[in-house]
């Protein structure tokens, strides 16, 4: 299955990419694992973007435009898309 | 007898003669009201303040500092202005940054409160030798910018100012008090001080307040600052506030074309990424502060040396709201908001009102239309001179509808006057209920509001009672970060924030608050906002959103739906969790 990673503030800056497409072999996955994938292509936004087993506080990801979600359980199937925010608005 | 932290008074001066008088605050009402907003507002309550005008020779304006001002804590130099808004009726509490709260507290001062009016253009000057008015007919009529560059040279460097620009002297609705090109910005402060014919407030002294535990508040300092540099203010630092613009874009919550729309064609182009790397670009901070959150931009090219100060908030509202595409075009609007000095979120608000007003027919003023740069920069202009449509647009978006008619007030984009900032309220309805229970009307700095439809702990597009109980933390949170005070950029280095934020108080004031203290202090700050408010003739049904909110989906998602009965809901709850009525009426005012 694939699915599609959009990186957005300092997500996108550490990663250095817009976007990114990634395949599995199962449909579902899991957060988790997608998380995973992405720490072993863009090593310097893995290191940040979790805390310990959770998603760390300055980390924000939203399914499809729709819910915000933090459960790294959260199954994730085919043609998802996954955006990936900094925490914090205002300004 | 001294309190830590405090001078124990505030001086009175008045703009009519020159003359001030000093006045103690006890340590039971820092308790209560510690400073920055909560003071200002505690000092209006205790003048009568409601009673009088906003432009009215008799209205107080408060400048209000803080415990935490001069300490070495990070992001501790600001200061409150509070009084009642000419383009709301209501509590104004707006903040601002930088030397002048240094230099305001150095003066000996708590608090300064102006009342009166000059009868020519001058000064007030307030430092530890003495107070004086001074003329200032060779400063009215320039920028702030350019007054206080004369100022600088006049007084020296001890002094530091608070300036207003032309729009300020002309009593514009939503002029702003500039101070090293920060802006006390929103409610229109600015004209509260040009109606009384002051200029500027000149600061200066060497008058220190002691800490209680000065070993213990230095280490504490240096976490704070070495927490700074992490990864919960790197979004601010690195990139600025810009970097709302995409995200906000792809969740269609970014309002564009006057509210009609949740997302904006372009909006690529006005990333910080994009903005950087078409223009120069530099990085400030303001004083005592380890985060560095300013990202000036250079207009036209990489070799201007115009620097303009970007935030996502005047992007939004001189950009998407306008519907205005070319980068420079709004770059060039945000620094003529500046040298006029009015608030970028209610000009670029009113602006895109009119626009709409012009297409539907009920302006005849065929050059204003969405989109369109050159009408952008034209309508500013004419908000600076009052000439043509530039009378209306003075007064904001709320009090140009009820001269435009056609039922406009219905999309005028305001809550009790107050532009809306740049939050979709259909698309995050949590905050919509913040903007509607806002003491200062539309404010995304009083509620955050947002952060609960950013999180898992809500569904953002359908607004419930559970998530408007959430969002009075938020308010509460604010409330204490606003009256310390520290800035909000701060915040998410704190793990437990009421905790930790009564131990700094602790240790400048030798207090033994704890986290149930600080929220008790946070819900007594906010009561006292809603007392004032509701003595200035507030109403329940002030509490609500542009019609077109609640009868209307987003053009552009119409799953971004809000209707009167969910907001009813939300604010039913969120009253009731304040202690108040199920209208929003404070028990003890109700009662009699």
């Amino acid at each position: 299955m694939f699915v599609t990673i959009e990186y957005f503030g300092v997500p996108r800056q550490k990663t250095g990419v817009s976007s990114d497409s990634l395949s599995f072999a199962s449909s579902p996955t899991s957060l988790s694992d997608v998380l995973t994938e992405i720490a072993g292509r863009h090593t310097a936004f893995g290191e940040q973007c979790l805390a310990g087993n959770e998603l760390s506080r300055e980390t924000i990801i939203n399914l499809n435009g729709d819910e915000f979600v933090r459960a790294l359980d959260t199954q994730v199937v085919n043609g998802d898309h996954i955006l990936i925010l900094s925490t914090d608005a205002g300004g | 007898m001294s309190i830590f932290g405090y001078h124990g008074v505030y001086t009175t001066v008045d703009a009519t003669t020159g003359s001030s008088t000093q006045t103690p605050i006890t340590e039971s009402t820092f308790r209560q009201f510690p400073g920055g907003a909560a003071l200002g507002t505690h000092l209006l309550l205790k003048h009568a303040a409601w009673q009088y005008g906003p432009l009215s020779a008799e209205a107080s304006l408060v400048f209000a500092f803080s415990p935490l001002v001069g300490s070495p804590l990070t992001t501790s130099a600001k200061f409150a202005v509070v009084s009642r808004s000419p383009l709301t009726g209501r509590l104004n509490d707006s903040l601002a940054s930088s030397s002048f709260a240094l230099a305001g507290k150095r003066s000996g001062n708590d608090a300064i409160l102006i009342t009166g009016k000059a009868a020519s253009p001058c000064i007030l000057v307030i430092d530890d030798q003495q107070t004086r008015k001074l003329p200032a007919d060779h400063l009215w009529g320039l920028s702030a910018e350019d007054a206080e560059t004369h100022l600088r040279k006049q007084f020296g460097g001890e002094h530091h100012f608070a300036v207003i620009g032309p729009a300020g002297e002309q009593q514009v609705s939503y002029a702003t008090i500039s101070h090293s090109g920060r802006h006390a910005g929103r409610g229109g402060s600015g004209a509260v001080l040009g109606a009384k014919n002051v200029k500027a407030v000149v600061v200066a002294g060497n008058q220190r307040t002691p800490w209680a535990d000065t070993d213990g508040l230095v280490q504490r300092a240096k976490q704070l600052s070495k927490l700074s540099f992490g990864p919960a203010t790197e979004k601010y630092r690195e990139l600025g506030t810009a970097a709302n613009l995409l995200v906000f874009n792809r969740l269609h919550c970014l309002p564009t074309r006057n509210f009609q729309r949740g997302s904006f064609a372009n909006s690529d182009q006005f990333s910080p990424e994009a903005l950087g790397a078409a223009r120069g670009k530099t990085r400030s901070s303001c004083a005592s502060c380890t985060i560095g959150c300013t990202h000036l931009y250079s207009i036209n090219s990489r070799k201007s040396n115009q620097n303009v100060r970007i935030e996502y908030e005047n992007i939004y509202a001189l950009g998407p709201l306008c519907d205005v595409q070319d980068p420079d075009a709004v770059l060039q609007a945000s620094q003529r908001c500046d040298e006029l000095g009015i608030d970028t979120i209610s000009t670029g608000g009113t602006i895109a009102f009119a626009m709409e007003c012009a297409e539907r027919g009920f302006l005849d003023e065929p050059w204003l239309r969405f989109g369109d740069a050159a009408a952008l920069l034209k309508a500013i202009h004419l908000i600076g001179t009052g000439a043509g449509i530039g009378k209306l647009l003075r007064l904001g978006s709320r009090a140009m509808a009820g001269i435009v008619g056609h039922k406009s007030i219905e999309f005028a984009p305001q809550v009790k006057g107050l532009e809306i900032p740049g939050y979709e309220p259909r698309a995050l309805q949590t905050m919509s209920l913040g903007f509607a229970v806002g003491t200062r009307g539309a404010d995304h700095n009083r509620s955050g509001a947002y952060e609960i439809d950013f999180s898992d702990a809500a569904d953002r597009r359908n607004g419930t009672a559970d998530a408007a109980r959430l969002a009075v933390d938020t308010e509460d949170k604010a409330a204490i970060m606003d009256s310390l005070i520290l800035c909000k950029f701060i915040r998410g280095v704190f793990d437990n924030y009421f905790a930790e934020t009564a131990e700094l108080l602790n240790l400048v004031t030798g207090w033994d608050l704890d986290q149930s203290a600080m929220q008790n202090m946070a819900r007594g700050i906010i009561d006292a906002k809603k007392e004032f408010n509701i003595r200035c003739g507030w109403t329940p049904d002030e509490d609500t959103l542009p019609r077109r909110m609640l009868t209307s989906a987003l053009q552009d998602d119409p799953d971004a739906r809000l209707d009167t009965q969910t907001l009813q809901t939300m604010i039913v709850a969120y009253n009731l969790k304040r202690g108040w009525t199920a209208e929003g009426y404070l028990v003890e005012i109700a009662s009699k």
